[in-house]
C-alpha cells in the first residue's frame, strides 16, 4: 500500500507539473507584446456585485490598460448609484437601461455582467455573438440549455467567457491546489464542504413598492434563480472539481423551506453527495439559520486535510515534539563524556501531553478573495485574445452540477448528466 | 501514545543497537494497534464499538491486560479503573462493567456506556515488552524513556554504577534517583492541565500534586502513579501496601 501511494504521489506530481502551468493564469509578457490599445469595458447589471466590481475597477486601478466606458441597468436606484460611484473617481461613462442598446451603440471590448441568473445567458449570448468578450457572474444560467447555450456561443464566436468564481484566480487557492494536484495531502478520500449563514436572505424592498419584492428578492424565487445552490454552493463545488480535476458523475439532494416560511420558493437549507468516478464524494450543506460554522472546504487526504477558505492544512503526522528536556540533557552529557542527574518531573515537565496541533497556513500574501485578480486576469486574456478554456469548463460543469443538484432535491433520486450537456 | 519515544544504548555494536531500535519501534506500534481507543483499525476502538451488543473473542495480549486492569482496580480500592469513562458517581464505582469469559477469551460489557480507555498504562505496557525484547537481545544496558513519564533502566549510565536522575519538585530540592533496573512513572498535572479523571466522582483531579513512583514493574508503576493522583491522600498508604514499590516521591507546585 505505502509503495502504491509514493508510486500516486510521483505520478500526480508529474501530472500535476502540466496542471501548475494551465492553473496559474498570468499572461504579462504577452499581453504587453499583444496590444498597448486600452481596453474598453462596460459593467452590466449594477446591483451590489456589479458596483464592488465596478468599485474595483476604479479604486484600484487594477491595470492601467482599461477604461469603463459604460454601464447598464434596467432599475433606475442600480444605475443612479453606479453613476454617483463612477462620479466619486472622476469618470463619466455612458448609462444605459437596456444592454442591447449599450452593445450596440458603444463600443466596448469586454462586458462584466453581474445581473440576476436569469438575466445571465441572453446578455452572455448576444455579447458574445457580437465580439465582445465576457465577464460573467456565477452560477451560468437558469436552465441546463441556457448553460449549454451560452457555452455554444462562446466556442462558435471564439470570444472569451469566463465566469465569475473568483477562486480560481485567488493565490492562494491557486497555492494550495498545486499542492494538492502534486500530492501533498495524499490521495483525496473525501471532499467536504459547506456555507453556514444566520441571514433571512431578504433584501429590503421600498415601502411604497411592494411589485418590487421579486426584482429585489430575485435569489429567494425559483423562475430567477436555484436559491442556494446556484448562489452560494456552486462556489463551493466548483472548488471540488477543481481539487479532483473532474466533475461528478451523480449527485443526490435533499432541501427544503424549513424555517423561513415567509413566500420564498427555494429552499432554505440543502444536503447534496456528489459521487466522482473514482468513488470519492463531496458532502455538501448550506443553512440559513446559524452561521457558527461558517464556510469551509475540508479537502481530505490520507496525508492531511486542507481547509481552503480558512487557509490552514492539518497534517496527519504533525511535526515531531521537541526532545524531552531531561532525556535530551542526558544524552548530551553522555556525549561529552559527564555522569551527571537528569531532572525530571520538575517544573517545566509536561510529559504525555499530547502536541496540540492546530495546523499550519498554507499561503501567505493573498489579500481579498480573488475578485481584484480576476477581474485583471479578465483584462489580461481580453489582450492576449484567448483565455484557458479549462477555466470556461470549470466554470460551466459547476452550474450543470448546480442545476442538476436542484433536479435531485426535486425529484428525490440520483441524478447522472444527461449526454447533451456533456462537453468534453 | 502521542508521546516522544527515546531509547538509549550504549556499547560497542553499533549494528545491534540499530535493530534493537527497529524492534522497539515496531513493537510499540504494534501495541498501539491494540491498545488505542482512538485509532479506528484498533482492537480496542472495535471492542468499544461492539462489546455491548455481543461478547467478542479477543487476542490473548488484550485479554491477559484486561484481566489484570481489574485486578489493579481491586489493589487500588477503585481509583485505577480502565472503564472509569463510564463513571459518574459514586455509586457507579462498584459496578460489574465487564464479564470475562476465560475459555473463549471473550469480553462483554454488561452496560452501554462502557469504554476501555489504556491510557494510563499503555506506556507501562509499552515497556514491560520493551524489556523483554532487551532481554532477548542481551542488552545489559539501557533507558527508554516515554516522554519523561514512563522510564525503564536496564543496568547502567556508561560513565556512573547508575542512570542518575533527579526529581524535581518547584521549591528547589531534588530528590537524587539513583536506578537500575527500575521502571519510573510520574503522573500529575500536564502543563497545568488536569487529565486523570477520579474514577468515584467523574471529576478530573485538579489536585497540584505530582507524584513520581519507583518500582522493578513497569505496568504497576503506571497503575500506581495515576491511582494517587486519583486517590485522598488519606488512601494512599492503604493502596501502596497492596504493591512491591521502591519508592514514591511526591512533589506540590504552588504555581
Ligand atoms: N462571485 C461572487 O462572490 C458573487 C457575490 C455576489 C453576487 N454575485 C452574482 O452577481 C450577480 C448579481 O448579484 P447581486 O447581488 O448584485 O444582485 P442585485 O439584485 O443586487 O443586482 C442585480 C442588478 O441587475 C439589474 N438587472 C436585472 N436585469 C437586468 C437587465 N436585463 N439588464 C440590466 N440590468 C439588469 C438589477 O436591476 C440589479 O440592479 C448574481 O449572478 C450573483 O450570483 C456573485
Amino acid at each position: 500500500m505505502k509503495g502504491n501511494r509514493r508510486d500516486f504521489i510521483k505520478k500526480t506530481a508529474i501530472a500535476g507539473a502540466g496542471l501548475a502551468l494551465a492553473a496559474s493564469p498570468f499572461g504579462r509578457t504577452f499581453a504587453a507584446l499583444a496590444s498597448d490599445k486600452k481596453v474598453r469595458l462596460a459593467v452590466i447589471g449594477t446591483g451590489s456585485r456589479g458596483r464592488y466590481l465596478m468599485e474595483l475597477l476604479l479604486a484600484q486601478k487594477v491595470n492601467p490598460n482599461y477604461e469603463l466606458v459604460a454601464v447598464c441597468d434596467n432599475y433606475g436606484p442600480s444605475l443612479n448609484e453606479a453613476v454617483a460611484l463612477a462620479k466619486r473617481y472622476k469618470i463619466n461613462p455612458k448609462t444605459y437601461t437596456d444592454y442591447s442598446q449599450l452593445i450596440n451603440q458603444s463600443p466596448v471590448d469586454g462586458v462584466i455582467i453581474a445581473t440576476p441568473l436569469h438575466q445571465h445567458a441572453h446578455i452572455t449570448i448576444d455579447c458574445l455573438n457580437k465580439g465582445i468578450h465576457v465577464l460573467c457572474e456565477k452560477a451560468m444560467a437558469r436552465t441546463l440549455d441556457d448553460t449549454k447555450a451560452m457555452y455554444d456561443a462562446h466556442i462558435n464566436s471564439g470570444s472569451i467567457l469566463l465566469i465569475g468564481h473568483q477562486r480560481l484566480h485567488s493565490n492562494q487557492y491557486i497555492n494550495a491546489l498545486e499542492r494538492i494536484h502534486n500530492g501533498e495531502i495524499g490521495v483525496i478520500g473525501q471532499m467536504k464542504a459547506y456555507w453556514h449563514r444566520n441571514h433571512n436572505w431578504r433584501r429590503d424592498v421600498p415601502d411604497n413598492q411592494p411589485d418590487l419584492e421579486r426584482k429585489i428578492n430575485w435569489r429567494l424565487y425559483k423562475e430567477y434563480s436555484a436559491g442556494l445552490l446556484t448562489e452560494l454552493m456552486s462556489h463551493q463545488l466548483q472548488v471540488a472539481n477543481w481539487a479532483m480535476k473532474k466533475y461528478p458523475v451523480s449527485v443526490m439532494a435533499t432541501g427544503s423551506i424549513q424555517y423561513y416560511k415567509d413566500g420564498r420558493e427555494v429552499p432554505d437549507n440543502m444536503a447534496a453527495i456528489f459521487s466522482y468516478d473514482d468513488g470519492t464524494q463531496f458532502i455538501y450543506d448550506s443553512m440559513t439559520i446559524n452561521k457558527a460554522e461558517g464556510c469551509e472546504e475540508h479537502i481530505i487526504g490520507d496525508y492531511a486535510t486542507m481547509k481552503l477558505e480558512s487557509n490552514n492544512i492539518l497534517r496527519e503526522d504533525p511535526i515531531k515534539p521537541e526532545p524531552a528536556p531531561g532525556i535530551a540533557q542526558l544524552i548530551n552529557d553522555i556525549q561529552n563524556g559527564l555522569f551527571k542527574s537528569a531532572p525530571i518531573g520538575g517544573s517545566s515537565w509536561a510529559a504525555e501531553t499530547a502536541v496540540s496541533y492546530n495546523g499550519e497556513e498554507i499561503y501567505k500574501g493573498q489579500d481579498g478573495d480573488g475578485t481584484r485578480e480576476e477581474i485583471v486576469h479578465f483584462i489580461d486574456y481580453i489582450q492576449q485574445k484567448s483565455s484557458p478554456e479549462w477555466m470556461t469548463k470549470e466554470g460551466y460543469y459547476t452550474s450543470i452540477w448546480s442545476l442538476l443538484t436542484e433536479k435531485s432535491i426535486e425529484s428525490g433520486e440520483r441524478i447522472t448528466c444527461p449526454d447533451k450537456y456533456l462537453i468534453g | 501514545m502521542n508521546t516522544r519515544m527515546d531509547v538509549v544504548l550504549w556499547g560497542n555494536d553499533y549494528s545491534l543497537h540499530c535493530e534493537v531500535f527497529e524492534e522497539i519501534k515496531k513493537k510499540t506500534i504494534d501495541l498501539e494497534r491494540i491498545f488505542s481507543r482512538f485509532d479506528s483499525q484498533a482492537e480496542t476502538f472495535y471492542v468499544n464499538q461492539n462489546a455491548f451488543k455481543k461478547e467478542l473473542k479477543v487476542s490473548s495480549v488484550l485479554f491477559k491486560v484486561i484481566e489484570s486492569c481489574i485486578e489493579f482496580k481491586n489493589l487500588t480500592e477503585g481509583y485505577f479503573d480502565v472503564c472509569y469513562q463510564g463513571r459518574m458517581n459514586e455509586d457507579l464505582t462498584e459496578r460489574n462493567d465487564l464479564q470475562l469469559n476465560n475459555n473463549t477469551s471473550g469480553i462483554r460489557f454488561l452496560n452501554d456506556n462502557i469504554k476501555l480507555d489504556f491510557g494510563a498504562i499503555g506506556k507501562g505496557i509499552a515497556l514491560a515488552h520493551v524489556r523483554n525484547i532487551l532481554k532477548l537481545y542481551g542488552i545489559e544496558n539501557a533507558l527508554v524513556s516515554f516522554g519523561e513519564s514512563s522510564v525503564l533502566t536496564v543496568g547502567r549510565h556508561p560513565f556512573g554504577e547508575y542512570w542518575p536522575f533527579s526529581f524535581q519538585s518547584q521549591n528547589g530540592i531534588n530528590e537524587e534517583l539513583q536506578l537500575t533496573n527500575d521502571c519510573i512513572s510520574i503522573s500529575g498535572l500536564h502543563n497545568g492541565m488536569a487529565h486523570i479523571k477520579n474514577p468515584k466522582t467523574g471529576q478530573l483531579c485538579q489536585s497540584k500534586r505530582t507524584v513520581c513512583v519507583v518500582t522493578d514493574d513497569p505496568i504497576s508503576a503506571e497503575v500506581l502513579s495515576t491511582a494517587l493522583i486519583a486517590a485522598p491522600i488519606e488512601k494512599h498508604s492503604q493502596i501502596l501496601e497492596n504493591f512491591k514499590v521502591r519508592k514514591v516521591l511526591y512533589n506540590s507546585f504552588s504555581a
